[in-house]
Formats: C-alpha cells, sequence, structure tokens
C-alpha cells in the first residue's frame, strides 16, 4: 500500500496531525478522539505525557512540564523537565512521535514522509530547527511550508475554480503572520508574506495576566515565578470567555489565597492596546511590498485561535474595511492546507490542476563596507540581493569589489533579515573567494543567489576577471547534521518512553480531576477528593465497562466545576 | 510574423486582457519546470511586463467601499455616482444674507447604505457598532476648529474625514516641528486608526523623514531616543532597512538620520537605537559623569579669584547642561579643570573649542530656546556668585 500523505502543524499550543485521501484531506484524532493535541510536555517519572494530561499538569507539576516551547526554536534556550534539561526541537519532536504515534492507530499504517508547517515568519535557524525535531521523531520532513499559505491552499480547495485576492491573518498562540495571495486558474500565488514570530495569543494573556495583577494589588514584578506562572494559565482561560461576552468573574487562587474578580472586555483592550499596535506593522509591510492597497482585496480570511478575540476582529475589519471570514475553523485549516501541500509535493493526482507558488519571507544578501573619505573603513552593511516577497524559486546576482589596493582575497558572508546592519540579522554562511591582486576597486566579485521553494539556499561568488568560483550551499533540510548525528539524537529521543496509549484517557481524567482539586476551594475540594478515591478504587479494579462509566458520570460533575473556577 | 515578447513568452498570439494574461500564465506555470529558477524566472518577468501592458478590459464593478456605504455612494459606477437629493440647487441668490446652518441647506443627507450582492452590508453595522454612528444631519460645528484631542479625532474621521485629516494634519505637524519633540504627541497620532491609511501613512513617514532632515543639518546633534523609539514603533527605519529604503526612495539618507545621533561613538559598539538595556548603561554613564563634573567644580569654585574663574565655570556647567554625551561634558569639564589649575583661564575656552568644536560651535548657534535659558540661568547664577563673593 502506498505511502499515507501527511501534514502536520505543529503549533505553539495546538498541534494536529491531518491525511490526504480520497481528494481531500481528513484530520486525524488523537487517543482521547480529539483533533488538537496541547503542544504540552510533562514528566510523569519515567514516562513522557503530551496533549491534554499534559497541559493539566502545568497546574500540579509546572515543575515538570513546558508548554510554548515552539517559541524557543533556534536558539539555545533549555527547559529544565523535573531532572532532564530539554531543548525546544526535542520537546517539539516528543510532540511530532505522539502525533505520530496516534495517526499510525487511527491509520494501522507506518508514517515516514511528512509536510510540517511552520511560521512565514520563521527564519532559516527556526525551520532547520523543525527538522531536525521531526528526525528525532523518525520523521522525514520532505518540505516545510509557510503556514498562512497552507492555510490559503485549505480554503483554495473549497473553490476551485475561484478568482480572488485575499489576505490571511493568522494569530496563533505565539506567533503572527499575513500573507496576500491571489487565486486564479487554479494557480495560488503568494504576493507576500510578513510577521512577528514573537507575537501571539499568549502574549495577550500575559497581558491580561498582568492586568490582573494590578486588580488583585500585587504588581506583576513582585510576584515570584511560580505565581507568576498560575497567573498566566488562568488568565488564558478568562480571556478566552472573554471572547464570549463583556465580563467575567474569575475565581482564582494565588500563594494560597482566593480572590475574585471581574473583569471586563474594556480592560483587557485597554491592557493589550500595545500589542494590537504591533499587528499594523507586518500588514503595512505587506502592503508596502506588493504595492496594492487595501481596497483591492476581496477577502480577508481569519486563521489562529486568537483571531477569536472580538477586538482582533475589529481591528482587522475596520484595517481592511471587510468582514473577515473564518468558514473553514480556525484551528485546522493550516493542519488541513499542510496535508494539501504534502499531496502537491507527492504529486497526487486530484490535484494535477492546482500550482501554488510561494515567495522568501526575508531578504537574503551579503556584508558590505564602506570607506569614508579620511580612509576609516565601516563595515557590517547588508546589502540583499533577493529581496523579500521574490516568488520562490528566484535566482539573483549582484557585483561587488574590492575595498584596498592588491587585496588577494573576498570575504562572502551571507545573512537573512530586513535590517541595514548586518548584525542584526541572521547569519548563514560563509566563504573566502580569492581574486587577483589590483587597484581597489578594479578586482571585485559576481555574487549569484539562488533561492528555491524547498527551502534551499545556494550562494555561489564568481572572480570578474579570472572567473575563479567559490560558493556554498544552505540547506533547511536535514543539513547541518550529519546521518550519523541524526541517528544518534534520534536514540538519546527514543529512551524516552511515551506513556501507554491505552491508559490515555485515564491519565488525562486524573490529570484533569487534581488539577481542579488545585483550584476549587470547601465543599468542591472534598468533593473532588472524593472523586479521586472513587476513580483510583475502579483503576484498581480493572472493570473497563465500570472505569468508562465513571468518567462518563464525572465528567460532567468536572465540567461544572470547571466552569465556575477560572482554571 | 511571430508575436513579440512578453506574449510569447505566455504562448499569448499577441497583446491581451488581463484576464488572458493570467489564464495564459497558469497554463504556462503547470507545463513548466517549477523547480528551474530560470525557467520560472522568465515566466514570472514576461508575467510582470505582460500584466503591465495588458489590454485595458471593461472595467470592472467595483466593490463599495466603507466609506462609500457610509457615504451613500455604491461605487457599482463610478461615472454616475447616485444623485442624490437635491443635485442640482440654485446658487444662493443673496450672499449677504445670513446663511443659516439648516439641515435643508446642506448638501444632501447619507441615504440608507446600499447593500450589493455579496451582502456586505450587515458587517457594517456589526463590526462598527461600537464607533458612534455618523449622524442624520451633520451637526453643527464647534466654533473652535482646535478644540480636538487626539483621542477624539477617530470618532472624528467617521464624521466628518475631512475636518479630522485637516486636524490630524496639523497636530502632527505641530508634534513635528516642536522645539522639544514632542514624541509623544507623534506617537499617539500614528497610533490612531485613521493614521492606518496606507496611504497616508506613507505620507506621514515622507514627511517625517524630510523634518528630520531640515531639523537635523548638524547629524552631531540626533535626536531623543525617544524618537528613534517612536520611528522605530511605526516605521522600523533601523530593523527594516529593506522596507524603509524602498519606501523612502531617494530619501535614502534614513541611515544617517537613523544612526546619525551616534556618530562619534566608535564603529564598534552598536548605535543607540534605543534597547533598555542599552540606555539604562548610558544612563549610569551620564550620572556617573555628572557627579565628576559637579565634583571638579566645587574643587574649581574653592579656587576661584577673579570673574575669570567664574565665566569658565559657567561656561563648564552650560556644557553640562546642554550635552548628554558624557564624553564630551566630561572632556571639557576636564580642560577647563586643567585651564584652571594651569591660570589660563581666558584660553581656557578657547581650549574647549579647540577639544570639542561642536560642542563650543553650538554654543553660539543652538536655537533651542531651553538650552539657552538653561545657560542665561547658569551665568545670572555665576554673575550672583562673583558679586556676593566680591562684596561680602
Ligand atoms: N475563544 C478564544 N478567545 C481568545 N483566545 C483564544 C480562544 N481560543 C483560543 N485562543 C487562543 O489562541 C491561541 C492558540 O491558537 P492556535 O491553536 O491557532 O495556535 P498555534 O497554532 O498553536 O500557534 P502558532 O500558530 O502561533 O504556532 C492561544 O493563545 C489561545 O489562548
Ligand atoms: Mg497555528
Amino acid at each position: 500500500m502506498a505511502q499515507p500523505i501527511i501534514g502536520i502543524d505543529l503549533g505553539t499550543t495546538n498541534s494536529l496531525i491531518c491525511v490526504f485521501e480520497d481528494g481531500a484531506p481528513r484530520l486525524l484524532t488523537n487517543a482521547l478522539g480529539h483533533l488538537l493535541t496541547p503542544s504540552v510536555v510533562s514528566l510523569d517519572g519515567d514516562k513522557v505525557l503530551v496533549g491534554e494530561a499534559a497541559r493539566d499538569r502545568q497546574t500540579t507539576h509546572p515543575k515538570d512540564t513546558a508548554a510554548a516551547f515552539k517559541r524557543a526554536m533556534g536558539t539555545d534556550t533549555t527547559f529544565q523537565l523535573g531532572r532532564k534539561k530539554l531543548r525546544a526541537e526535542e520537546l517539539s519532536s516528543l510532540v511530532l512521535r505522539k502525533l505520530k504515534d496516534d495517526a499510525e492507530a487511527a491509520l494501522g499504517q507506518t508514517i515516514r514522509d511528512v509536510v510540517v508547517s511552520v511560521p512565514a515568519y520563521f527564519n532559516q535557524g527556526q525551520r532547520q530547527a523543525t527538522i531536525a525535531a521531526c528526525a528525532m521523531a523518525g520523521l522525514n520532513a520532505v518540505r516545510l511550508v509557510n503556514e498562512p499559505t497552507a492555510a490559503a491552499l485549505a480554503y483554495g480547495l473549497q473553490d476551485r475554480d475561484g478568482e480572488s485576492q485575499f489576505l490571511v491573518f493568522d494569530l496563533g498562540g505565539g506567533t503572527f503572520d499575513v500573507t496576500v495571495l491571489e487565486h486564479f486558474d487554479g494557480v495560488m500565488e503568494v504576493k507576500a508574506s510578513s510577521g512577528d514570530a514573537f507575537l501571539g495569543g499568549e502574549d495577550f494573556s500575559e497581558a491580561l495576566a498582568k492586568a490582573m495583577a494590578d486588580k488583585i494589588g500585587t504588581p506583576w514584578a513582585k510576584l515570584a515565578k511560580d505565581a507568576q506562572h498560575q497567573l498566566r494559565l488562568q488568565a488564558d482561560v478568562a480571556k478566552r470567555h472573554l471572547s464570549g461576552k463583556d465580563d467575567f468573574e474569575a475565581r482564582l487562587k494565588l500563594d494560597g489565597a482566593h480572590h475574585t474578580l471581574t473583569l471586563t472586555r474594556a480592560d483587557f483592550e485597554q491592557a493589550c492596546a500595545a500589542l494590537i499596535k504591533r499587528l499594523h506593522r507586518p500588514i503595512e509591510r505587506c502592503f508596502y511590498d506588493t504595492g496594492l492597497d487595501t481596497d483591492a482585496l476581496d477577502r480577508v480570511i481569519l486563521v489562529g485561535g486568537a483571531t477569536r478575540m472580538p477586538m482582533i476582529r475589529q481591528m482587522v475589519a475596520r484595517q481592511f474595511k471587510r468582514l473577515p471570514e473564518m468558514t473553514i475553523d480556525p484551528d485546522h485549516a493550516v493542519a488541513l492546507g499542510a496535508a494539501v501541500q504534502a499531496a502537491l509535493v507527492a504529486e497526487d493526482r486530484a490535484l494535477d490542476d492546482v500550482v501554488m507558488t510561494d515567495v522568501s519571507p526575508f531578504s537574503v544578501g551579503i556584508e558590505t563596507a564602506t570607506k569614508l573619505k579620511n580612509g576609516t573603513v565601516i563595515g557590517g552593511f547588508f546589502q540583499p540581493i533577493i529581496e523579500r516577497n521574490t516568488p520562490l524559486p528566484a535566482s539573483r546576482q549582484d557585483s561587488f569589489g574590492t575595498m584596498d589596493d592588491n587585496q588577494t582575497q573576498l570575504r562572502v558572508d551571507i545573512y537573512q533579515g530586513e535590517a541595514p546592519k548586518v548584525s542584526d540579522n541572521v547569519h548563514l554562511g560563509q566563504f573566502l573567494l580569492d581574486v587577483p591582486k589590483g587597484k581597489a576597486g578594479h578586482e571585485g566579485m559576481f555574487v549569484r543567489i539562488t533561492y528555491d521553494p524547498s527551502g534551499l539556499i545556494e550562494v555561489e561568488a564568481t572572480s570578474i576577471t579570472d572567473g575563479k568560483k567559490a560558493g556554498l550551499v544552505i540547506r533547511d533540510n536535514v543539513s547541518n547534521l550529519t546521518e550519523a548525528e541524526i541517528a544518534k539524537r534520534l536514540k538519546q529521543m527514543q529512551a524516552f518512553k511515551m506513556h501507554p496509549r491505552e491508559d490515555e484517557e485515564n491519565t488525562a481524567f486524573l490529570a484533569r480531576i487534581r488539577r481542579l482539586y488545585e483550584m476549587a476551594s470547601g465543599d468542591d475540594r472534598h468533593l473532588l477528593q472524593g472523586m479521586l478515591m472513587e476513580f483510583e478504587g475502579a483503576l484498581e479494579g480493572q472493570d473497563p465497562a465500570e472505569i468508562s462509566r465513571m468518567r462518563g458520570d464525572m465528567g460532567e460533575t468536572l465540567d461544572r466545576i470547571d466552569d465556575y473556577y477560572v482554571s | 510574423m511571430s508575436p513579440k515578447w512578453p506574449w510569447s513568452e505566455l504562448g499569448l498570439a499577441k497583446r491581451a486582457t488581463e484576464r488572458e494574461v493570467k489564464r495564459a500564465y497558469a497554463a504556462r506555470l503547470k507545463q513548466i519546470d517549477r523547480n528551474d529558477p530560470a525557467a520560472f524566472g522568465a515566466l514570472r518577468d514576461a508575467f510582470a511586463a505582460a500584466k503591465n501592458g495588458a489590454l485595458k478590459e471593461k472595467a470592472a464593478p467595483k466593490r463599495p467601499r466603507m466609506a462609500d456605504i457610509a457615504e451613500g455612494r455604491t461605487g457599482q459606477d463610478d461615472a454616475a455616482p447616485i444623485t442624490l437629493r437635491e443635485p442640482q440647487r440654485a446658487p444662493d441668490p443673496l450672499p449677504e444674507a445670513p446663511i443659516e446652518h439648516t439641515p435643508a441647506a446642506e448638501p444632501a443627507q447619507p441615504q440608507p447604505p446600499q447593500t450589493d450582492d455579496a451582502g456586505h452590508q450587515p458587517f457594517v453595522e456589526e463590526l462598527f457598532a461600537d464607533t458612534p454612528e455618523p449622524p442624520k444631519a451633520p451637526a453643527p460645528k464647534p466654533a473652535q476648529p482646535w478644540g480636538v484631542g487626539i483621542g477624539q479625532l477617530d470618532a472624528l474621521a467617521q464624521e466628518d474625514p475631512d475636518r479630522a485629516q485637516s486636524i490630524f494634519q496639523t497636530k502632527f505637524n505641530d508634534a513635528l516641528r516642536s522645539m522639544h519633540w514632542d514624541t509623544k504627541a507623534l506617537d499617539a497620532l500614528l497610533s490612531l486608526d485613521m493614521a492606518h491609511d496606507l496611504t497616508l501613512r506613507r505620507s506621514l513617514e515622507a514627511q517625517l523623514y524630510d523634518t528630520l532632515q531640515t531639523r537635523l543639518n548638524d547629524p552631531e546633534t540626533g535626536y531623543p531616543v525617544d524618537m528613534a523609539r517612536v520611528i522605530e514603533t511605526h516605521f522600523q527605519w533601523a530593523t527594516d532597512g529593506v522596507g524603509a529604503s524602498k519606501r523612502l526612495g531617494w530619501r535614502r539618507d534614513y541611515q544617517l538620520l537613523m544612526y546619525g545621533h551616534a556618530r562619534s561613538v566608535p564603529q564598534s559598539s552598536k548605535p543607540r537605537i534605543a534597547t533598555r538595556a542599552k540606555d539604562k548603561q548610558s544612563y549610569v554613564w551620564h550620572k556617573i559623569s555628572v557627579f565628576a563634573v559637579l565634583f571638579l567644580l566645587t574643587i574649581s569654585i574653592q579656587e576661584m579669584k577673579g570673574a575669570d574663574d567664574y565665566i569658565v565655570v559657567s561656561v563648564a556647567l552650560a556644557v553640562l547642561f546642554m550635552f548628554v554625551r558624557w564624553l564630551t561634558m566630561l572632556g571639557a569639564a576636564i580642560i577647563v579643570k586643567l585651564a584652571s589649575l594651569l591660570r589660563l583661564n581666558r584660553p581656557a575656552i578657547r581650549l574647549a573649542h579647540w577639544a570639542f568644536p561642536a560642542t563650543t560651535a553650538k554654543l553660539t548657534t543652538s536655537l533651542e530656546f531651553r538650552k539657552l535659558g538653561i545657560f542665561a540661568l547658569t551665568a545670572v547664577v555665576m554673575v550672583a556668585l562673583y558679586l556676593i563673593d566680591k562684596y561680602a
């Protein structure tokens, strides 16, 4: 049987896995029967928990649990889980492995090749970390797809003969992307992408948490790390409530004391004013780059859970003077589109007449220097060769001269970014080119950069007078890790044992009772304690029918308590 | 005869409409090797050129814009806007008659918003529910045209866009040209909803650039770090050089403006574009140097004998207040101190001038009254001290 075609949305908050079959994408459920798997990892003894159980353990076992690690992709930040220290790509690889296990169980087939979505505004380092995470989970990332582009593919597939110019506004848990596209005759053409890799729903939660701290009367900065963490979790829940109603009574527990706060939507919006300001920048960039006016758009599409906030919809409506759409569930669009991209890569027959062209979200260029009249040399200037939002694949060339008389070498330092100073951009690589001796500026080189949609960047420098060449290939693909290294890291990660799948429903249920116990007060606490004992008793009894009946009965009570307390 | 580029590249026989160009491009795109940058690049170039030179299609009906809906225009046909009531009102026969603002004399009442086939009407109510509705009849304008706060401009823009525009522009000009760099007002203005209109914003950026350039004829001075922060928040000259140089075009010197006020900083250190940590550091240095200068001055005052000493000290104090750069201050103070130790009081100023030309030149050319004020105040205090010293 053919390999299944798989797309994965590896989100800051939630991850999903999707298969493309019979000409359409289909989301796969996890062991709990849910489509969304929270991107949270927790260590329980020597077993790894991923998903809802881990999310509940953020309250009860904050020291063994890590969340929102996608923000640290491509950095050396480590997360402490119990006695283990893990990097963001290692934690991501555990989430990927969980998705893989669940999907294999659902499909009855093994999975190897996948397409994974990344924020359009992820740079090369962050992309490489994502690919390494796949490798460590035993997956082969054949392609990365930009999240808003994926969402657009999902929408495009709904309306294949459509013809429109539209914008995808993707505000997820940790990242923000805007993309302007045009769809015509089966072509999905990305015109421009921009974003902020560090702006998402989590920042809105944090802003609300700070406002809540002020209401309680303890400034945010004075709170202990643990208390900040708990308050952030509670703010996240309050935030969701405020999407549905104008005010919300939050009952929360902080440092052992119970507080009741009335939060209004207006308070929340005021606390987020600075974040809203930051949303405008990428939008403006996109439109200046395409030379379009907001009036030229036919549709505005919202993607990502955080776009459920009314203030976001209002901001979008005001800016674009259009009613934003979310006909596909904003949590699902990216995963569906990732599967469509996987089908495109696999050249699935159902998509014969569909073509997608994307752009490079960043400029790529080299470092240059200038000599002032008094002879001092100032270096560190960035000279873009492929400008951002160039359709891919692209190949561009520029020429550069020597700076000193009888200079014998030119250093080609490749950077990705938009800042005029290279020090503010991302360094991709470096090499040297020999040039013949000559007067300053009389010798030089052509530098050609070729950038293809799979993320491969090829740089070639040619000496102008003698035609000598030197070059470098920078890959998105498993690049800087050798096969042996990948095998080693895969093995290391496999030392982590996943919690058994059969047990997962019960584990998640127990984690939920414990979390509520932590939050609740008075009689509710007694009730929860009783439930905990009763349920643990049933687990001892090992009668599956009895256990499942009890989960159903108690679930309703838990829902009620969950509604009452913010947590 | 074979057709010319770019039409040939797209497989078109002759110049075509944009719709045909797109269809041809889509067809070609599905044939070529899309992973080959050369083939793809050639097709893209032809596509861009052909779109530019495409035959004009019959203008497609335009979707009504928010503003149009509110004004009762639909944009279905730009040439013939919906005729409003009283299309041709006779000119006022009696110019000297008192003009009354009766609703009937106003041009027209907004018609109920029109709904187009795409059903764009509902959202107007739903999403703009919290913004004040345009009044049925325009309210009489307040007599004081500038009695509108920045915070009220967005609301005003819903009622009377033209007036809001003009007030906005006036306030923006004031903030830009204010003596003390009114960065707060600039930030507030640029954060308004109405300032997020893309065309307006672009023009504001250009205005900002031009004003900065005329104000900074001496790039040694620079502007407050706060200003850099506002520019960065709204236009990202520092982090988005690629975009800024595209938008500003020939105004290429924006980098100089951005980095200008840190020009005397050694090459290795980063320009002072105001990240908080860096500010703090320079703030600490500032404090240290102020203390150092004051310390030196105290010693000088104890040793002071004649009028020259007081002049020297007042110059040093003025220098202290006028220039934030700690190195300059420290340098000037040390020179003054050395000079006074060596009893070279008169030449001290000349010496300072020689060592710090920009500093002392500014002393005479600066137009900033605040600085001159401080200078004058210092001088008065010093003269008073001198007089007390002499006659007490
Ligand atoms: N009803 C709601 N109201 C407000 N915010 C919500 C709501 N539902 C979800 N969110 C927020 O949406 C965010 C999660 O969105 P989503 O699952 O799309 O992100 P993600 O795909 O995991 O992240 P990213 O795409 O940035 O990597 C969270 O910050 C969550 O708090
Ligand atoms: Mg997402």
